[in-house]
């Protein structure tokens, strides 16, 4: 759905023009139907990639294409619903006239849109606001209104810079089940965040971004299935709680007749139930652990 | 084409609630009104000077409104991030720019026609009858207006607000003094700069085209094709800038 092939893109700064790398030979293929989490560091060169693909900004070097077409054809935006990062809004409109005025670009007629504004609007909260001006909606309402802009047109591919910036808890949920109710409809997501507990609940796929270079791609259960963090090991014993090898790869707590065994791959779990059937003691639970995505994203970005 | 009727259309909802346009417009308005005041001091001079005051006012407030709202509608869209919400849809740049002119000129349209209702006004309370002859030209004001706006949306695309003023009302005086530069050469065959001051000649708007003021008010006879051939050239010279204004946009890397 979307493909970006050895993307480039510098920035000149100072007084004496500099050119700062922003992405380095970016390469990154969007399936048609996936939710893909695009993270990274503030400053990694997230909504750079962003603007690329809307054209907003032009690469240096490399190609972009939204289902076979070239960004740079505008008929391929006719495919794309976008949320930016911040509501840069005509604020003296309504609601309304705002989603008219988008349904309009994106060449709706009347009898398109008409009924589906105050569906969308109502989808997204902000049934009874048709008739406020956007001057007036709080940054959580301009966002709400921000996501009902980009499905005006039924768009195929959603890119969404931040969706989840300055919504309350009840709005990332709204979010979150609308998101994934247009994953169940076929539609492709492409959103950057911040929140890595969201990306975590409703991403196919991830990406991590730093420094303007993609460092880990990955699908969620591939990554979980990787990033094993340490297992943990209960078992009972018959008699006392043996004392464990004095080289042991693995740390024992141990209470009563029972023992919690902490190793920190699976070849030492594997090592420490040889050791503990070794010994006349019972396994009642074996449970690894996985890292969290923000601990992937510590570990990918602290350089 | 739809597009660039749906930006006008924003772009006039965006410049029709500009305060300082209204506060231009009546002080426009005021100014008219004033002539009546001012022309019963003059020795039988009363019509003349109430034309002539209403039509020097439709000039120049027609130009302060182009210039105050001309220059700051692209580089406000572009501050304001604004521009966002209309590349990112699938239509071409230089439709923006068509659309933003276009809105513009509604605004300007807007304006120049309250003027021309109190300026008809005026003109009735005075000679009891309504001079058609004086819409020429208001028709070439509102032809000069639209070359000015043009200038201003052009300056807009790559400078600041500040900028574009000085630089749009600079060229509207030397538009206005173009005419004397060809007649410097002819006067003087033999100067060496005559070269670069022809170019010059032909680079510059000839805004004199648009100034049949005096004609419009003596009810003098105007060689045929006056009005027509202004209107072409105002036509003309608008759509290269706004050509170069698109070109400008096209290539444009919005932060």
């Amino acid at each position: 759905m979307l493909t970006l092939t050895h993307v480039q893109k510098s920035y000149s700064s100072g007084l004496i023009p500099k050119k700062v790398p922003a992405l380095k030979d970016l390469n990154l293929e969007i399936k048609k139907g996936e939710v893909f989490a695009f993270l990274g560091p503030n400053g990694a060169g997230k909504s750079t990639t962003i603007k690329l693909i809307l054209s907003v900004i032009f690469p240096d070097a490399g190609e972009i294409l939204i289902d076979g077409v070239s960004h740079l054809e505008k008929r391929s935006r006719q495919k794309i619903g976008y949320l930016p990062d911040q509501p840069y809004f005509y604020d003296y409109l309504t609601a309304k006239e705002f989603m008219a005025f988008t349904a309009q670009l994106y060449n709706l007629s009347k009898s398109d849109y008409r009924e589906r504004i105050p569906e969308l609007l109502k989808l997204v909260g902000l049934d009874g606001k048709e008739k406020l001006q956007l001057r007036k909606f709080s940054r959580g309402m301009l966002q709400r209104l921000g996501l009902a802009q980009t499905l005006i047109h039924d768009p195929d591919l959603l890119i969404l810079d931040e969706p989840m910036t300055g919504l309350d808890p009840m709005g990332r949920k709204t979010f979150r089940e609308i998101i994934l109710s247009l994953k169940n409809q076929g539609k492709t997501v492409f959103f950057s965040s911040h929140i890595l507990s969201d990306a975590e609940v409703i991403s196919d796929r991830i990406g991590i971004l730093n420094n303007g270079q993609l460092v880990r791609q990955a699908s969620m259960s591939e990554l979980f299935e990787i990033e094993v963090d340490s297992i943990e090991i209960m078992c009972l014993w018959k008699k006392a709680v043996p004392a464990s090898p004095e080289v042991s790869p693995w740390t024992m707590a141990a209470q009563d007749h029972r023992s919690t065994i902490f190793t920190k791959d699976e070849q030492s779990a594997e090592e420490a139930i040889r050791w503990i059937l070794g010994n006349d003691g019972r396994i009642l639970r074996v449970k690894p652990h996985h890292k969290t995505l923000e601990d992937i994203f510590m570990e990918e970005t602290k350089n | 084409m739809k597009a660039i009727w749906v930006i006008a259309g924003n772009t006039f909802q965006e410049t029709i609630r500009d305060r300082v346009m209204y506060n231009i417009l009546f002080f426009a308005v005021f100014i008219i009104g004033i002539s009546l005041v001012i022309g019963s001091w003059s020795l039988n001079q009363q019509v003349k000077l109430v034309k002539d005051f209403g039509l020097a006012a439709m000039s120049i407030f027609g130009l302060l409104i182009a210039v105050f709202i001309g220059i700051r509608l692209i580089y406000q869209d572009i501050e304001r991030k604004t521009i966002y919400m209309l590349v990112t849809k699938p239509i071409h740049r230089w439709q923006i720019v068509l659309g933003k002119y276009a809105g513009l000129l509604l605004t300007v349209f807007a304006n120049i026609f309250v003027m021309t209702v109190s300026l008809l006004v005026v003109d009735l309370l005075i000679e009891h009858h309504v001079d058609l002859g004086l819409l020429p030209g208001i028709l070439l004001i509102l032809f000069e207006i639209m070359l000015v706006v043009a200038w201003a949306l052009f300056f807009s695309s790559f400078t600041s607000p500040m900028l574009s003023a000085v630089l749009t009302v600079l060229i509207f005086i030397a538009g206005h003094l173009s005419p004397g530069l060809k007649l410097f050469t002819q006067l003087h065959p033999e100067n060496a700069s005559n070269k670069i001051l022809l170019f010059i000649y032909a680079v510059l708007p000839n805004l004199e085209n648009f100034n049949i003021k005096t004609a419009v008010v003596e009810h003098l006879a105007l060689p045929p094709l006056t009005v027509p051939n202004a209107v072409l050239y105002g036509i003309a010279y608008s759509g290269i800038l706004l050509i170069a204004t698109s070109l400008i946009l096209e290539k444009r890397n919005f932060k």
